[in-house]
């Protein structure tokens, strides 16, 4: 009863608009930050197979699986946090692009494969060109 | 402020009326290029009835959070009023 009055005093007078989890330090979107990441772990496939130190070797794969986890993060943080269900619809092959650009950071871990890099950062390219369209 | 509150919920403020006490749910004038934010308030200075009390608020979702943690403690003077109801 007092909730359906309340809501019909909304009616005339507009209720004030709060945030909660108020996204102001996180307000701040690039797939830049997926894309730098992606570029590293292609270059710790290309220092991988430019040495024959195996020490080298180790701690290039170590670097490169920890920064394609990081494009992961990052292409999380775009997807769940950024695009909104609007971009979706206008959109409508976001959610396979980010689909496959995750597959393939995950895929970038398993090898030293360059190409795959080159796949991953394309795919990237691609989500940045929508996030820039969004933002017109 | 999951789970407490979920996006679009109306709350009914209360400005004045009794002291805030922690555990209280408040909204915090906007400052500092912050919005006007709802939190609750978790700890308290030792002085409830001054303006500049220093008053710890935290987001109910720690994790998606922004709150004393980030920006510290607010003055007693920014709460704008102590959520009521939600309708």
């Amino acid at each position: 009863m007092i909730n359906t009055v309340l809501r019909f005093i909304d009616r005339f007078s507009a209720p004030t608009v709060v945030a909660a989890h108020c996204d102001l330090p996180c307000g701040v979107y690039d797939p830049a930050q997926a894309r730098i990441e992606a570029e590293s772990v292609k270059g710790c496939m290309e220092k991988y197979a430019a040495s024959d130190d195996h020490d080298f070797q180790g701690r290039a794969i170590a670097i490169k699986e920890e920064r394609a986890e990081m494009v992961k993060h990052h292409l999380w943080v775009l997807w769940t946090d950024y695009f909104k269900p609007e971009h979706t619809e206008a959109h409508p092959n976001l959610h396979d692009l980010f689909w496959k650009a995750t597959k393939l950071a995950g895929q970038a871990k398993k090898t030293t494969d360059v190409a795959v890099a080159d796949e991953l950062l394309g795919a990237i390219a691609e989500i940045d060109t929508i996030f820039w369209e969004t933002k017109k | 402020m999951a789970p407490t509150f979920r996006a679009g919920d109306r709350l009914l403020v209360r400005s004045g009326g009794r002291a805030i006490r922690p555990g209280d749910v408040v909204v915090v004038a906007a400052m500092n290029g912050r919005p006007e934010i709802v939190k609750r308030v978790y700890s308290m200075g030792p002085n409830p009835t001054r303006p500049d009390n220093p008053v710890d608020v935290r987001g109910d979702n720690p994790e998606h959070s922004t709150d004393s943690r980030t920006f510290g403690s607010i003055p007693r003077s920014s709460i704008v009023g102590r959520v009521v109801r939600r309708y």
